[in-house]
């Protein structure tokens, strides 16, 4: 979730940000560094392949750089380059995302998640799990529990209205959970361990 | 069944919390609690891996960073606020327009005096006025293939006109703006490019700002590479020996590579670098770019054309067989031919990608698996299974090789 609280060097930030907008390359190479976990996981969360994921990248710090002139210090950077880029990748994804088109994608496997703590509990990598939700309930969770936004904030970056988001989430978790059953009843590696 | 209540409970909560409704109760619940049934624990694991934080090795920098960067620093150049000069008082976007030449000037290193500091020399094309590119909404009415004009700067060829020679290249000397009616070019020091009779612009080195205010587009060619800039466009066209970029400043561009075009946004931009074999050592005979035709191939599955996809990994493997997007280009390929039943070549492709080896191994030994079985080789295929669960004994394809 995006961090809300005042921090010290928010007054350092804001400078960063009136220098990026003013055209200062270093100070954009600095900013843009700093944000640069953000966006990817932005778009890697948000997109189905590497190659996606890497174009959606570069399209979301170009939108962060010229967008940092509009950072007002109210939240955290982390907090507002996350909605930017989000934005940014998930308008990308409308026009340019691969969509998922059969069972193996290699492509995918190239931008799999590395394993995470807990995660030898799951039958399957996440982005599995993920590649079977459509487009508008991927969108809508990745959103939601990925990048912290709240509901009203997703219902603006995908144009959609309030209750649609919920029922998109709540369809998500129940696509999510019939899959893990399936995966459970299977007795895949992580289900019977 | 206590257990199976607080599991339920906690479901409940994750809903609750994922809608943004949670009580209190239920976030402080989601919290503390740590469910027990499988299927539960294996949601929670799901959760937590979509949760998981942006990792520190995503710091490092991108190769494509300082393409982004040059294209902000333009960008904002161009969009600084400039003394509006008096002709073109409530023109909205020549402001801009001088801005942007201005920014290109200074980065060259350029002055006002080199537009009319070397009239003397014959070999020196240069601008026959110091005020730059006049107002485009006034320029004269005219063709849209009329001859490109110098408008500022200066380059070495062997004319003394302030028209563009067609089919001659020129070297840009200082910072060179051209433009014909409803349209301008401005190109750095030491770019390289030939007008073309049709027209368009070819681009051999260097970095171009190209802009479209009629409603005809204006072309830039790349050798294989075609860029159209739209209408009441700014594409910025960098090419170097490494590679070559496009970055729409405002607008729309499509960019054209051997029959596949991509279509550019407003502050989207695509870049390709070029094949390291392929510019160490330039054969005679005449190949593509394995990044071209790797997103070539990837464009005709976007658009749901599997054959042309096959036919262009075949080609990419055969022009540029020890590249790393031939190994990515034998997977891709190889699970085609096996969803369209071309078992045999399938065979041989995952085979072809497991000699190599890579990152897909496990999937193309899967592969291998799948395309035995459906050539009723069965005895080879058990041998295969065998080797894959002890190889790989945590994928999640194992389930699959049962018997």
């Amino acid at each position: 979730m995006p961090q809300n609280a005042p921090t010290p060097n928010r007054d350092a930030q804001l400078a960063l940000c009136k220098r990026v907008a003013e055209g200062d390359r270093a100070a954009a190479e600095a900013l843009a560094r700093q944000l640069m976990p953000v966006v990817r996981h932005a778009a890697r969360r948000l997109t189905r392949t590497a190659s996606d994921a890497q174009d959606a990248a570069q399209v979301a710090t170009l939108e962060i750089l010229r967008s940092a002139g509009h950072y007002a210090g109210r939240g955290s950077l982390n907090g507002w380059a996350s909605r930017v880029a989000a934005r940014s990748v998930v308008r990308w994804n409308a026009r340019h995302g691969t969509p998922l088109m059969h069972e193996h994608n290699p492509d995918r496997a190239l931008s799999a998640s590395a394993p995470t703590p807990g995660s030898e509990a799951l039958a399957r990598p996440l982005e599995a799990y993920l590649d079977g939700l459509p487009e508008p309930q991927r969108t809508a969770l990745v959103l939601r529990h990925s990048l912290g936004h709240t509901i009203p904030e997703i219902a603006e970056v995908t144009g959609a209205p309030v209750p649609t988001v919920r029922s998109r989430i709540d369809k998500a978790m129940t696509r999510v959970r019939a899959a893990i059953r399936r995966d459970v009843q299977l007795g895949t590696k992580g289900a019977s361990a | 069944m206590t257990l199976h209540l607080d599991d339920a409970r906690w479901r409940a909560a994750v809903d609750a919390d994922l809608r943004g409704d949670a009580t209190p109760a239920q976030s402080e619940f989601l919290r503390d609690y740590q469910p027990h049934g499988t299927e539960q624990r294996a949601e929670a694991a799901f959760l937590a891996s979509l949760a998981e934080e942006p990792s520190e090795s995503d710091a490092e920098a991108p190769d494509w960073l300082d393409g982004v960067l040059d294209s902000h620093v333009r960008t904002a150049a161009s969009t600084r606020p400039v003394p509006a000069l008096p002709a073109e008082a409530g023109r909205s976007r020549w402001p801009l327009f001088v801005a942007a030449a201005a920014a290109i000037l200074v980065t060259a290193g350029a002055s006002v005096f080199v537009f009319g500091g070397t009239s003397e020399d014959p070999h020196h094309l240069e601008a026959g006025r110091v005020s730059a590119i006049p107002p485009i909404d006034t320029a004269p009415a005219g063709d849209a293939q009329a001859p490109w004009q110098v408008a500022s700067g200066s380059a070495h060829l062997t004319a003394s006109s302030s028209a563009l020679p067609v089919d001659q290249p020129l070297v840009v000397e200082t910072a060179l703006c051209v433009e014909r009616p409803g349209h301008s070019i401005c190109a750095d020091a030491n770019s390289r490019l030939t007008a073309r009779s049709s027209g368009a612009l070819a681009l051999h080195v260097g970095t171009a700002t190209v802009r479209s205010e009629d409603a005809d587009e204006v072309r830039v060619e790349l050798d294989d590479v075609t860029v159209h800039a739209a209408a009441h466009s700014v594409v910025v066209i960098d090419r170097q020996t490494a590679g070559w970029s496009v970055a729409v400043d405002s607008g729309t561009a499509r960019v054209t590579e051997l029959g596949s075009t991509r279509r550019l946004e407003a502050g989207e931009s695509l870049q390709r670098k070029a094949e390291p074999a392929s510019v160490a050592a330039p054969s005679t005979k005449r190949t593509v770019k394995a990044s071209t035709l790797l997103a070539r191939a990837r464009a005709h599955r976007r658009d749901g054309d599997p054959h042309g996809a096959m036919q262009t990994y075949a080609e990419l493997i055969r022009q540029h067989p020890r590249s790393p997007a031939a190994q990515t280009a034998r997977m891709s390929l190889a699970q085609l031919q096996l969803d369209r039943d071309k078992t045999k070549d399938a065979l041989r492709s995952f085979r072809a990608y497991l000699k190599r080896g890579g990152a897909l191994a496990e999937d193309a030994a899967y592969g291998e698996i799948r395309a035995l079985r459906a050539l009723g080789r069965t005895s080879e295929a058990k041998r295969a299974a065998a080797a894959f669960k002890q190889r790989y004994p945590g994928s999640p394809y194992g389930a699959k090789l049962k018997p």
